[in-house]
């Protein structure tokens, strides 16, 4: 096993609120939160279904960013500014870095000004079109800054990418997430693909039907677990290995054997064996090809060993692209701090194909083991997996 | 460990004085089998892609451990949010045809190389004005982490509508050219370097404001390039920021194509040291060894 990287804070705003536990409490209800987009009708579309941050949520974030129309920027603030918070971690004196990712960073300056909400409104320097932009630059930053754009692995590939960062010695600590913010243009492009849904996200159900399109931001503070230890920081989890892929095949459908690739790495950094996996929170995103292949993918790369329990929270939480991994990953700890996976909500009836997996139901069996798996998949065939464990693992008491 | 990335090869597509993207600067295929429709600025960091393995002699599916490729954009997927938001709202949502999101995003263009040329590495795109030096830095640090023995990387850029007339709104920026172009490199794991190429030795990103960059203030970000020891040598410093006097403005391009151009291509042997800045606070910091041909 590689130097564990520790999960010292983190950040989230999410139509769930502001908080790890808000988030954990919106999922084991499971209700569902679709809503139609408060931002602007959608009448054009044949879907207008999203699952949303609400309003008063988004004035609280944009209050100190009234100058900006890149509401990206605004969200990252807020995320990384309470993950600095909660890993109690000052960056000044210490050479941290942050590493953020997004989709639509950037595009909301072009979808306004298409949809010309803003003409004339904006004249100065074109910063709102440049994403890199969405660091906060208010920290000084004295550690790799930058903003990734991987499709819909973005969310779990910008905290493997700090993780390297950290091992390579280039900062003592890193903020990485996915940022998320709706817009009309993503709206379009799931309508166009006939990859969203106007019924519920149904992952792993024989009657799935695609994605519910969501937003929202986790941030995480990362640092190698000694350096960690060494300042007695809150540990919330702790990173083994991760792998990353690239399917180089085809644009929108996924190669399981590309998506193997990736959990056989992560799994052979982590130092562990798939019998030590105690879970998978799933990509899930409920579209008929995806969970076919994700649950092909990690049948390849656990080969003779029996699938642990697998969930995906894209029915209660929607898809929040860039951000969707960083979620996974939030859940994944959580799961290790509560003993239980949440559960897989919108299933009916478990689709025949994948009837000899265990998806997690109801209030899910208990963790049995300390290690969890977290996948995220992106168009272009961007992979990314992650294993996550207690503390306790991670030192050799697990 | 490796503590050294070497830059076997580089090129660059960058259009004449007119700006216009001629055929000689895009792959002529228009479908690819895997990927379907190409747009035209995936042809164009194609075109770059063929010339870079084409000068290195480069098979990329002979590297040791899958090769992968870090690009970095400015404008990613701005032109396809124009083109769709104005069909749905012009024509209508029925003429909006349903590979443009897809083949728009700001990974897309990544990952139509790596299809077209069977990389399977780690796949990353890097946004902002200075991304491609990022992108390069990304490359490194994945051959680092022994995620791939190889690495496409660089920055490429086909500016849109609505970012131009916000760029040239800008009294600043106004009088200032920009094209679409594409700078690419092709990174490998240390094994020595021949005469007349050049190596990553180090590097570092972090915050600087406008007038200290201008001013030329950065011996923190080379001292952190360097491993956080003083340089033996001074290396020749570049600072490359938007709309360079009297240069054209490749956008997320511009800093690799200088690089290219300027120190792989031209530059005197002995040690250098570019430093890209975007529209924020953000610098990143490349320091590179050119041995003597």
């Amino acid at each position: 096993m590689r130097t564990p990287i520790a999960i010292t804070g983190v950040g989230v705003a999410s139509p769930a609120g502001t908080t790890a536990d808000s988030f954990w409490s919106f999922l084991a209800l499971q209700e569902d939160a679709r809503g139609k987009w408060l931002k602007r009708a959608l009448g054009e579309y044949p879907v207008d279904n999203v699952v949303s941050m609400s309003e008063d949520l988004w004035r609280e974030i944009m209050e100190a960013w009234e100058a900006s129309e890149n509401r990206a920027a605004a969200l990252a603030a807020w995320t990384v500014s309470r993950a600095l918070q909660d890993a109690g971690l000052p960056v000044d004196g210490r050479r941290t870095g942050c590493i953020l990712a997004s989709t639509t960073a950037g595009v909301e300056a072009t979808e306004n000004a298409v949809l010309a909400r803003s003409a004339g409104a904006h004249r100065g320097p074109p910063l709102d079109y440049d994403a890199s932009t969405i660091v906060p630059p208010i920290f000084r930053w004295s550690g790799p800054t930058s903003v990734i754009s991987t499709a819909c692995s973005s969310g779990l590939v910008a905290p493997m990418l700090a993780g390297d960062a950290l091992l390579a010695g280039e900062a003592d600590a890193m903020i990485a997430g996915g940022i998320e913010v709706l817009l009309e243009y993503t709206i379009c492009g799931f309508n166009a693909l006939r990859l969203a849904t106007g019924d519920r996200c149904r992952p792993f159900d024989q009657m799935r039907k695609g994605v519910v399109l969501s937003e929202g931001a986790v941030c995480f503070c990362l640092e190698r677990l000694d350096v960690a230890q060494a300042r007695g920081a809150p540990i919330r989890g702790v990173i083994l290995g991760s792998g990353v892929s690239c399917d180089a095949d085809h644009v929108t459908a996924p190669d399981p054997e590309g998506v193997a690739v990736a959990i056989l790495e992560a799994l052979e950094r982590s130092g562990l064996g798939p019998e030590s996996v105690g879970g998978v929170i799933a990509h899930g995103t409920g579209t008929p090809v995806n969970d076919v292949s994700e649950i092909r993918a990690l049948r390849a790369a656990f080969g003779e060993v029996e699938l642990p329990p697998i969930t995906s929270i894209k029915a209660v939480m929607g898809h929040s692209q860039a951000a969707a991994g960083s979620f996974s990953l939030l859940a994944a700890l959580l799961a290790l701090r509560t003993g239980r996976l949440p559960a897989t909500a919108g299933l009916r009836t478990l689709d025949p194909a994948l009837s000899d997996i265990d998806v997690v139901q109801a209030a899910g069996p208990a963790l049995r083991k300390n290690a969890v798996l977290v996948n995220a998949f992106g168009f272009g065939g961007n992979n990314c997996a992650m294993v996550v464990a207690d503390q306790a693992l991670s030192s050799g008491t697990g | 460990v490796i503590s050294r990335v070497n830059i076997r090869a580089a090129a660059v597509v960058s259009p004449g004085p007119d700006g216009q993207l001629s055929d000689a600067l895009l792959i002529k295929e228009r479908r690819n089998r895997k990927v379907g429709a190409l747009p035209v600025k995936a042809r164009m960091v194609l075109e770059a892609t063929r010339r870079c393995l084409q000068k290195g002699d480069i098979d990329p599916t002979s590297a040791r451990k899958r090769p992968g490729v870090s690009l970095g954009t400015l404008c990613g997927s701005m032109d396809v949010a124009e083109q769709s938001l104005r069909t749905v709202h012009g024509a209508g949502f029925a003429e909006v045809t349903p590979s443009w999101y897809a083949t728009g995003l700001p990974s897309a263009t990544s990952a139509i190389v790596a299809s077209v040329h069977d990389m399977k590495g780690p796949n990353l795109t890097v946004l902002g004005h200075h991304a491609g030096i990022d992108a390069i830095i990304f490359g490194c640090r994945q051959i680092l982490a022994e995620r791939a023995s190889a690495m496409l990387a660089g920055g490429f850029d086909v500016p849109n509508e609505s970012f131009l007339a916000r760029f040239h709104s800008a009294p600043e920026y106004a009088e200032v050219t920009v094209h679409g172009g594409a700078g690419l490199v092709w990174l490998e794991e240390d094994r020595g370097l021949a005469a007349g190429m050049t190596a990553i030795v180090g590097w570092s990103q972090g915050i600087l404001d406008e007038r200290a960059f201008q001013a030329g203030e950065l011996s923190q970000l080379l001292r952190l390039a360097a491993g956080g020891i003083p340089l033996s040598t001074t290396p020749v410093v570049h600072r490359i920021s938007p709309a360079r006097h009297g240069a054209v403005d490749y956008l997320a391009a511009t800093s690799v194509i200088y690089l290219v151009e300027s120190v792989i291509d031209s530059g005197a042997p002995g040690l250098h040291a570019l430093c890209a800045k975007g529209f924020g606070p953000s610098v990143s910091c490349l320091l590179l060894e050119k041995s003597s041909s």
